[in-house]
């Protein structure tokens, strides 16, 4: 039977709505191992759970993956294709030999060889890729969606780490609690641009979020307002951004550069607002209003509040 | 504090880039330019290098055509650049990328730092820090987006995570990779960018850093367009408040509300 090790980190408590996703989708393709990074404490749907406590150093948890692989020799190793995630897999391909795939979108096994699917060159192309196993894969957040639901297990063996780390974490700054989920997890975002005019306006669209649920939507940017500081990088999506997946996106005032079109590319609906009506973005759109999104805005969020 | 710092040669606009028949990227009429994230690689490497001393030299991975990335790597402040020159690294693979950066980093150096962009504008992958970093085995931080501080044995930074972000002391030597937010890269003058022109570089092949030639695990089986979006259907008539009942009728129609 095909082993699957993923990668993940517990996050104050729990793992995250990605790593959850990612180890339903490697229970579908055969028993799991799980390979947790930070606090050990609680249960987790995985056959077996390796463990690594502590902050994240690269170095030692490279050291701790390649012992579990050596244990266990899995045909496949999954990581969520992010900080960490990117981290150990480059790792592991390098120390192992290992074929590497990043930012998969899709992933399958098909008569025991790997067939991942990723958007490339900037979100313009889909590429179909394939390796033999064992594989390390990194899978895009946001890709798969759910959690499993089967038994869960305690950490079974605690990896000590064998030497000092060389990288020491002198603080942490948690995502703002009341904010909502994760862009990457989002089914619907709200995106604005150099537009918004400054970072107080922001709130519209964070009022619009809200009146979706902040439990599925939430607020992105482009870069010129990331740049402008008026919203934090972390918010920008686009190609030196994130990449999204929503149901549905909303940008408010982006005239719709390449570079921004390659971070969401892969919405389902797109509905765009903008005064400018050659702003390059209606031609890339399910939905299009040409109009001022200090009104427009204002108006749909009262309109969605009124169908709740 | 000696610095290598590891750029990229890339198409300006990727739309300008096909993909042939065989399935290999070909850049053909697209204009190429230092990825915008080594830029900041770059500007990091360099005010390190003003605030400690010591010198930066810059590698690049690619056609001879990349040369010229190079030449503005020294006008805006790299000592020194090395060029991979060979078919073996076409593909821009980057586990070989970062193979090769390896034994440069091993015959050029010791160096106290490494520092790169954390994913190229065209590839990607995000991959050649952290396979690097093994391969030369020094501890890294991944997509840094602040240098809170810096010494000559460490830098203090702020790293991006999944979730949150927090601030790490990193010990050198180690390896760095940035995003577009850490820093404001600088520009040549017309002087440094004449000087610069000047500059010759030494082309290594991978039979002068000792490497086999890579053979590719990972096999592109099919690439396609993304589906093209049409022109938007457009919403309009009356007032704000009467195009968002539109709207709402619109999303609910796609069971998206």
């Amino acid at each position: 039977m095909t082993k699957v090790l993923v990668v993940a980190e517990n996050f104050q408590g729990a793992l995250s709505t990605t790593a959850a996703s990612l180890l339903k989708r490697a229970e579908e393709l055969g028993q799991t191992v799980l390979y947790l990074l930070g606090e050990l404490d609680g249960q987790y749907p995985a056959g077996q759970v390796y463990g690594l406590a502590g902050d994240y150093d690269s170095q030692l948890a490279a050291e701790g993956l390649e012992s579990v692989v050596e244990q266990e020799n899995p045909d496949l190793i999954l990581a969520p294709a992010t900080t960490v995630g990117n981290d150990l897999a480059g790792a592991l391909a390098a120390s192992k030999g290992l074929p590497v795939i990043t930012e998969v979108d899709q992933l399958e096994l098909q008569d025991g060889e790997i067939v991942a699917t990723k958007t490339i060159l900037g979100g313009s192309r889909i590429a179909t890729m394939g390796a033999a196993t064992p594989a390390v894969i990194t899978v895009r957040p946001g890709a798969y969606r759910g959690s499993s639901e089967a038994d869960a297990v305690a950490v079974s063996q605690t990896l000590s780490s064998g030497s000092a780390g060389k990288v020491t974490q002198k603080s942490f700054e948690a995502p703002d609690a009341s904010a909502s989920v994760a862009l990457e997890e989002a089914q619907i975002i709200v995106s604005g641009g150099r537009a918004m005019q400054g970072g107080e306006n922001f709130q519209l669209l964070t009022d619009l979020a809200h009146a979706f649920g902040s439990d599925v939507a939430a607020v992105g940017s482009s870069r010129p307002a990331a740049d402008a500081g008026w919203v934090p990088a972390q918010m920008e999506i686009g190609i030196s951004g994130k990449t999204v997946t929503p149901d549905l996106y909303i940008a408010c005032g982006i005239s719709g550069a390449s570079q921004h079109l390659a971070g969401m590319s892969g919405a389902k609906k797109v509905l765009v607002i903008n005064n400018d009506p050659d702003a390059s973005f209606f031609s890339h759109a399910d939905y299009g209003v040409e109009g001022d999104l200090f009104e427009v805005v204002p108006a749909l969020t009262k309109a969605i509040q009124a169908t709740k | 504090m000696e610095i290598l710092v590891l750029l990229k040669q890339v198409p300006d606009e990727l739309s300008d880039v096909t993909v042939s028949s065989d399935l290999k990227v070909e850049k053909g009429s697209a204009k190429l330019i230092l990825d915008p994230v080594g830029k900041n690689a770059l500007e990091l490497a360099v005010s390190l290098k003003e605030a400690h001393g010591g010198s930066v030299q810059a590698v690049c991975v690619g056609p001879a055509s990349s040369k010229t990335i190079l030449k503005e790597a020294v006008s805006v402040g790299a000592d020194k650049g090395v060029q991979v020159v060979d078919e073996a690294f076409d593909g821009s693979d980057p586990i070989a990328t970062a193979q090769a950066v390896a034994k440069v980093a091993q015959k050029l150096g010791p160096f106290d730092l490494i520092v790169t962009g954390v994913r190229s504008y065209d590839g990607g992958s995000g991959l050649v820090a952290p396979t690097l970093a093994r391969l030369v085995g020094l501890p890294q931080v991944t997509a840094a987006n602040q240098l809170v501080s810096s010494t000559e044995d460490s830098l203090e930074l702020v790293q991006l995570l999944e979730k949150g972000q927090r601030t790490v002391e990193v010990t050198l030597p180690a390896v760095v990779s940035v995003d577009e937010y850490i820093n404001k890269p600088r520009y040549a003058s017309v002087k440094t960018k004449l000087a610069a022109n000047k500059a010759k570089f030494e082309a290594l092949s991978a039979a002068d850093l000792g490497l086999e030639p890579v053979s590719n695990q990972v096999v592109v089986k099919d690439v396609s367009a993304v589906p093209a979006r049409q022109s938007a259907e457009m919403i309009s008539g009356g007032s704000a408040d009467e195009i968002a009942q539109k709207i709402v009728s619109v999303l609910q129609n796609d069971g998206l509300i």
